[in-house]
């Protein structure tokens, strides 16, 4: 886990500690958390392209993190999985 | 210790006081998957009920980020590993749902009513503690702002917030550890209080609540607790025009992911059927709400939505039996569903029934391989007297900025 760029007060007792948890994740639940985005914006009956030009949107951090660290081919295919079933 | 029925555990269990109910229960579903860690809820509470000294430390409501998040720090890991030790391997769930291993009034030690701990000051010192909110910006612009654009932390794993109040449970362990019968659930609503009068700050309430929730102020020397801001429950409040009203925290969700209400009980503690009642509906038909760590033995009275996208084991270990029906109910929602979730926020009072008009198709696409409909049905909410209180559509506008203006504010 990385450290907050300000170092922690431990006598301040409303110090607001960020930190981001870069560990690890195991691809199922990876795969569970990316279907769980792609499903939310089916059930708003998005079509499949409109869902994949959230991806490659930069200010939709969390699919755009996907497309980032796995490619065009991985979201194509994760959106087709969870069209399909 | 008297023998009691526990509905969630599926079995009788220890308790110290023999097995008495309210003749309503206060109840809330919380859906984590909506949650966006505002701490609006936190905010409201706070400047209504502890701004006094010696409340500086009190969160009577809080929003912590899992899995790490906590507070006090590490509650939840703590109790669940007392638990495991004092019952190695036994604190499992069979089959048919029923737990077969140790509550915190089973497991406790001898001359003990409860298993429990006291937490530290150092536990108590960061409500904050990896939660996620940044603290600056690395390159401050003249308004303080990052030149460039705001940059937050990118997760790559999963992480949900879960939102706390105290869950006014059915079996308190609070009442059952106060040595002083400080503690009283009210026949009326099932709001756990603690008497100011009585109370002489032992704080065997805080050890013993699994959640947390009784703190102790050093001010007045004695505990305190959410009080399920009861005037509002009651429509004593004068904001209320005399009709019961939900709590702060609830009321000023920006997330809208909070209802509470009202449920009705039988004289063993079942929930008089009410199908209509939206608390009913969500918890006990189509059963997508859960109580917090059931296997505590408390029967907490706040139920969540889990978040789907977590690991089910953990989920699992957090809410019970129940996940994977509740999951399924929330991702592939029933018309009757989707409307009764319309019902969040879109008042202040108490809605004791729904009633639900058809509308048109909205739209129609296929999710998992499965036909899913959209229909813009009418959600009617009613005071206790039958009264309208709201009416409101179940398809709400999907707004989308331009791209040229992604990222203005």
């Amino acid at each position: 886990m990385s450290n907050p760029d300000r170092e922690f007060d431990a006598d301040d007792p409303l110090a607001l500690v960020p930190a981001v948890m870069d560990m690890p994740m195991d691809e199922a639940s990876y795969r569970q958390m990316a279907e769980t985005f792609v499903e939310e914006y089916m059930l708003l009956g998005f079509s499949d392209e409109k869902i994949i030009g959230l991806f490659h949107n930069p200010f939709y951090r969390a699919t755009h993190e996907i497309l980032k660290s796995k490619g065009e081919s991985y979201v194509t295919e994760l959106i087709k999985g969870v069209r399909n079933g | 210790m008297a023998e009691v029925y526990n509905w969630q555990l599926g079995r009788n269990m220890e308790y110290p006081y023999e097995e008495r109910h309210s003749k309503r229960q206060f109840v809330a579903v919380f859906n984590t998957n909506r949650c966006i860690a505002c701490q609006t809820c936190s905010m409201a509470c706070k400047s209504t009920w502890t701004f006094s000294e010696g409340q500086e430390y009190m969160w009577w409501n809080n929003v912590e980020s899992k899995p790490y998040g906590g507070y006090p720090a590490n509650w939840d890991s703590k109790i669940l590993s007392q638990l495991a030790e004092a019952d190695p391997d036994g604190q499992k769930w069979e089959e048919d749902g029923t737990f077969n291993g140790k509550t915190i009034f089973e497991a406790a030690p001898k001359n003990e009513r409860v298993l429990g701990y006291l937490p530290t000051n150092s536990e108590w010192r960061t409500p904050n503690l990896y939660e996620d909110t940044s603290t600056k910006y690395k390159s401050a612009g003249k308004i303080g702002l990052a030149d460039g654009g705001a940059e937050l932390p990118a997760h790559k794993a999963w992480f949900f917030y879960l939102q706390r109040i105290c869950n006014h449970c059915s079996y308190p362990a609070c009442v059952a550890a106060c040595p002083r019968k400080a503690i009283y659930k009210r026949p009326e609503d099932g709001i756990v209080l603690i008497d100011q009068e009585r109370c002489r700050g032992y704080r065997k309430c805080m050890e013993a609540c699994p959640y947390k929730k009784p703190m102790y102020n050093a001010q007045s020397r004695v505990s305190e607790k959410c009080i399920g801001c009861y005037p509002r429950v009651e429509g004593s409040d004068p904001l209320t025009n005399g009709h019961p009203m939900e709590t702060r925290c609830m009321a000023a969700c920006v997330g809208q992911i909070r209802l509470q209400g009202l449920v009705d009980l039988n004289e063993d503690g079942s929930w008089k059927e009410d199908r209509q009642n939206p608390l009913y509906y969500m918890v006990k038909v189509a059963k997508v709400a859960l109580p917090l760590y059931p296997q505590f033995g408390t029967e907490p009275n706040i139920y969540y939505i889990p978040p789907r996208w977590v690991p089910r084991e953990y989920l699992t270990q957090m809410f019970g039996p129940g996940v994977e029906e509740a999951i399924n109910s929330y991702r592939a929602p029933s018309r009757e569903l989707l409307a009764v979730m319309q019902l969040f926020r879109r008042s202040q009072e108490i809605v004791f029934h729904y009633e639900i008009k058809e509308g048109k198709k909205a739209y129609e696409t296929m999710v998992r391989g499965e036909k899913f409909t959209m229909y813009n049905d009418t959600v009617i909410a009613y005071r206790e007297n039958g009264e309208e209180i709201f009416r409101t559509d179940v398809e709400e506008p999907v707004i989308a900025r331009p791209a040229e203006r992604s990222n203005a504010i």
